[in-house]
């Protein structure tokens, strides 16, 4: 059980100036995180804000600066999983992104609708494993470590997930083509 | 679409929608050096042994907490800030829209109702405005009067509350944290519920009726799960049968016996890609006996108990297309009743003098009245509006998340808090395997025998040996644990561990019995990582695994095929980059760069005279989860395999072990991957199912004369497959069993079997083998009969191991 008691003014300068610093060093990656796994601008911008609040209230588990990362990398996915979370859960239908494919998805914006709609029909932890290994590039192992859960979730989170991926874009695809 | 072609697009998705940002939003910036000088730190909590009183525990508090009042940290007691507009709960006049509305009757004097307010609130939110929207904790007293939000100086979002019976305490959520106030708003103590690794975080608490315990949603090992708290002794349960990757909102009964929750489906396999559906499920309070309450064809949600015990209220959820409106259950799943039908009313609690508080919005399709919070009994009957939209501030579109929550009075005193939890401790049985779908019976000539369970819980096995003496070694995959089953007692029982876990593994009987394991991938846990160059030995006449030579290059998902000399030979595979410097390396490993991952055209051949691997000439291609099947005449055949770009391969070649060289054969009419090949007595191979280059799943197969060196048409298999087994029979046949089908919209791991007969050169489907896996093993035992043992099924996370072995009896 956490207790919130004064901290000395001289101990949280201190504090505050190591924070501000690693927070502006980590901003842009942070920020760019965010939209990766939200989407919406906004609501990457209110979760990298509330990210950062978190990250100056639980300054006190971070044992080593250079660790900030992966540390602060955690807080702001638990973030976003979040939010994503409090969208409530949305079943998507992308039949209306599907009527607007040609059959060429070659990076066009009808493609690029199709992808963030299924994406969107992901749950929160599966669209999370997918930003973190397709817009992070991090490994199975990296991406384990940085959410706390085993890597055969997370191998079993990204097979879940391409495989409906797989499923809804090939549906989008073939039905595209058709029209 | 080629999983590389996904992969692809998914990469240029996030670049064109992401990679264009360099920088984030200046304002953003600037507000970073705020945050210090507005948020109070919390300290690190101090690690107490268990047993430590609470009287201890009160009196760190007390201090803590003058320290903090004195500090001006604690937050102050709340102002009477009115909600815009108006502050009435009855509306006077008619209202909004539509037929007037009737009112309800005011609430009970002095009871109040807790809620969630969106508000604009002055902190940088990086909108170009001064304010941003956050959820905030609000109170309206019961007649309609004195809203205000509890703790104005706040700027987190709040949620998930939950009165106490008596009414003296509210739980709520404060950005993941929980926390515990009144409805006058005392300063907030935290919630503490021994969360620590591998749990990660607690959240939508609850307490129960007689205010001894509390229930909450824990996440933990990336699952999340119904948990418990004695609140007088600590103790925290964690319901483990209730896991999945989506549990949420968790209720106890009157009684305190069980505890209400919603999750998901566990599988949406099969039939077009359906939306994920949730249930009202139900466990009793030790763990035991869980089961489903609500039809999932309702996709209920948010369950609320009914003080008599007698029902359980929930919404309908948000599913495409579905109106969203209340529902009353019995516990025992029966008498299902709609009680809305206006498509908008959501977030049913029971109000303390047995009436049910609802919200409803404007847009319904049906006799829904004016937008607000209302009332109905318990039947559905005598619905009225309550406190209006206009007087609870908010949109009516965001009435829903406003999730109104009625102070009760009279119930039962709660164990005053401060509360100190110990460790978690796992209560009840293990979540069950999910099978969402019937399980069909067991077609004729199928029997179950026993499962392959390892020390945690899972399934082991990823390869299936043929030993001399009749038994068969299970071991390889994610797991060093290994099993023996006996056919004479159809049980499993450990054996020695392999001294590495092996993903993607090979498992060899060499002449002299023993059995060699080559390479696969190092993922036994999170910290583990890599390919493994090693190989390593069982001896089943002493029942352990020991390091042999190690192979010139890591492998994963390559191949090892048995040649007449004894020697075996090692083909293909996923590969990677050079070690890791830094890194412990142990046994003869290479740390990986996943995105470095090469497929392998190189082969190798151990001799189990010298233990050691040497190399021997290369494939016409590179291939990984290919086939290679010793010929009659002592060659081995290759043949497709993944290729370049993930394409597969439809090249064959023929390895010759007296020249050490590969040769190319006749190709297959298609390129396959995750296909079975298999040696018939008359010499030829049939190459059976796969996945195509453009990623559909084939029925089709193909046969490999050695007299020709031709490829020519086996017919078709009933379903297409991939990933499942075809083992040849002592009478010839071979039996194919499971696998993953797929046609690109729809998609099932397969229970069903079928035997390819080639003597009439046709396969016919002979029934199910109960449970769908692909990826399962099947090893012909000498009596005749067929072991078929784990494998994957898939579950709401991915891929679930399916722990369970039949026996097929020809």
């Amino acid at each position: 059980m956490a207790e919130r008691v004064p901290t000395r003014a001289s101990d949280t300068s201190d504090r505050s100036v190591a924070f501000v610093r690693l927070a502006d060093e980590h901003l842009d990656k942070a920020y760019r995180l965010a939209r990766a796994i939200l989407r919406e601008p906004a609501e990457a911008q209110d979760a990298t804000h509330d990210a950062f609040v978190q990250a100056w209230r639980k300054w006190d588990t971070l044992r080593d600066a250079s660790r900030f990362e992966p540390w602060f990398d955690r807080i702001l996915v638990n973030t976003c999983r979040n939010r994503l979370r409090s969208r409530r859960w949305q079943a998507t239908d992308i039949s209306a992104e599907v009527a607007l494919v040609t059959g060429d998805h070659s990076g066009t914006s009808a493609d690029r609708d199709v992808i963030g709609a299924a994406l969107a029909g992901l749950s929160p932890d599966h669209q999370v494993v997918v930003a973190l290994r397709y817009y992070r590039d991090l490994t199975v192992d990296e991406i384990a470590r940085r959410l706390d859960i085993p890597r055969g979730t997370v191998q079993s989170r990204l097979h879940y997930a391409l495989k409906r991926l797989h499923d809804r874009i090939d549906a989008a695809d073939t039905k595209g083509t058709v029209r | 679409m080629t999983d590389r072609e996904l992969e692809q697009r998914l990469r240029a998705w996030y670049v064109a929608e992401v990679g264009g940002i360099e920088t984030a939003p200046a304002d953003l910036r600037e507000s970073l050096a705020a945050i210090p000088a507005t948020t109070p730190l919390v300290r690190r909590p101090l690690t107490r042994r268990r047993g430590l009183t609470l009287l201890a525990v009160a009196a760190v508090l007390a201090v803590g907490g003058a320290l903090a009042v004195g500090s001006g940290l604690v937050r102050p007691k709340p102002r009477v800030t009115p909600a815009p507009n108006v502050a009435v709960v009855a509306p006077s006049g008619a209202p909004a829209s539509g037929t007037p509305s009737p009112t309800a009757a005011p609430l009970r004097p002095g009871a109040s109702i807790a809620f969630i307010r969106t508000v604009e609130k002055k902190r940088a939110c990086f909108r170009g405005t001064a304010t941003c929207p956050t959820s905030r904790l609000w109170i309206v007293g019961a007649d309609g009067r004195d809203a205000h939000e509890l703790f104005p100086d706040g700027v987190t979002n709040q949620g998930d509350l939950a009165w106490s019976s008596d009414g003296t305490r509210l739980l709520y959520s404060d950005d993941g944290s929980m926390y515990v106030t009144d409805a006058s708003g005392s300063p907030p103590q935290p919630v503490g519920t021994g969360c620590a690794v591998p749990c990660t975080g607690d959240s939508q608490v609850a307490f129960s009726s007689d205010g001894r315990s509390i229930v909450f949603i824990r996440d933990s090992s990336g699952v999340t799960m119904v948990a418990t708290m004695d609140l007088a002794t600590g103790r925290v349960a964690e319901l483990t049968s209730t896991s999945s990757d989506a549990t949420a909102a968790p209720a106890w009964s009157p009684d305190g016996k069980q505890i209400v929750f919603f999750r998901f489906g566990e599988k949406d396999g099969g039939g077009p890609v359906p939306p994920r559906l949730s249930a009202v499920w139900m466990v009793d309070a030790d763990g035991q006996n869980l089961r489903q309450v609500s039809p999932m064809t309702l996709a209920a949600q948010y369950p609320e108990w009914s003080p008599d015990g007698a029902r359980i209220l929930f919404e309908s959820g948000p599913v495409t297309g579905a109106d969203q409106d209340i529902y009353a259950v019995r516990p025992d799943g029966s008498d299902v009743r709609r009680l809305t039908s206006d498509a908008t009313s959501t977030t049913a609690t029971w109000a303390a003098d047995g009436r049910i508080l609802f919200t409803r919005g404007s847009s319904g399709s049906g006799s829904g009245g004016s937008p607000g919070w209302w009332t109905m009994d318990a039947d559905g009957t005598n619905a009225a509006v309550l406190v209006p939209v206009a007087a609870i501030g908010v949109a009516a579109a965001d009435l829903q998340g406003t999730r109104p929550t009625w102070q009760p009075t009279g119930g039962a005193a709660i164990v005053p808090p401060p509360w100190t939890p110990a460790t978690g401790i796992a209560v009840g049985p293990p979540a069950p395997t999910p099978s969402p779908t019937p399980t069909p019976p067991l077609s004729p000539g199928f029997g179950w025998t026993g499962s392959t369970p390892s020390p945690d819980g899972g399934p082991v096995g990823e390869t299936a040996t043929l030993l001399a003496d009749g038994r068969v070694l299970l071991a390889g995959g994610c797991t060093t644990a290994a099993v023996l089953y006996d056919p004479t007692t159809g049980t499993f029982t450990p054996t020695g561990s392999m001294t590495a876990s092996r993903g993607g593994t090979t498992a060899t009987r060499l002449v002299d019995g023993r059995v060699l394991f080559t390479g696969g991938g190092d993922c036994a846990d999170a910290n583990s990582s890599g390919i493994w160059a090693s190989a390593e030995l069982y001896d089943p006449t002493t029942g352990t695994f020991s390091l042999t030579g190690s192979m010139q290059t890591p492998r994963e998902q390559h191949v090892a095929t048995l040649l007449k000399d004894g020697r075996v030979l090692i083909t293909g595979g996923v590969t990677g980059a050079s070690p890791t410097t830094g890194t412990a390396v142990s046994l003869a490993s290479y740390r990986l760069v996943e995105t470095s991952a090469i497929v392998l055209k190189s082969a190798e051949l151990y001799d189990p005279a010298t233990g050691t691997f040497s190399r021997t000439g290369s494939m016409s291609s590179i291939r990984d989860q290919h086939s290679a099947t010793l010929l009659q005449d002592g060659r081995v055949l290759v043949v497709g395999g993944g290729g370049e770009g993930y394409a597969s391969v439809s090249s064959a070649d023929l390895y010759d072990p007296a020249t050490g060289r590969f040769t190319k054969t006749g190709s297959m009419k298609t390129g396959r991957w995750l296909h079975t090949a298999t040696l018939l007595q008359d010499g030829r191979v049939l190459v059976a199912g796969g996945r195509s280059p453009q990623d559909s799943v084939y029925r089709s197969a193909e046969v490999y004369d050695p007299a020709t060196g031709r490829f020519g048409s086996a017919g078709s298999m009933g379903e297409g497959r991939q990933q499942h087994t075809a083992t040849l029979l002592a009478d010839g046949r071979v039996l194919i069993a499971g696998g993953y089908w797929s046609d690109g919209q729809h998609w099932r791991v397969l229970s069903s079997t079928e035997m390819y007969d080639p003597r009439t050169g046709n396969f016919s489907p002979i029934g199910s083998m109960g449970t769908p896996r692909d990826g399962a093993t099947a090893t012909l035992l000498d009596d005749g009969r067929v072991l078929i043992a784990g494998g994957e099924d898939i579950g709401n996370g991915g891929g679930v191991g399916v722990a369970s072995a039949v026996l097929y009896q020809p």
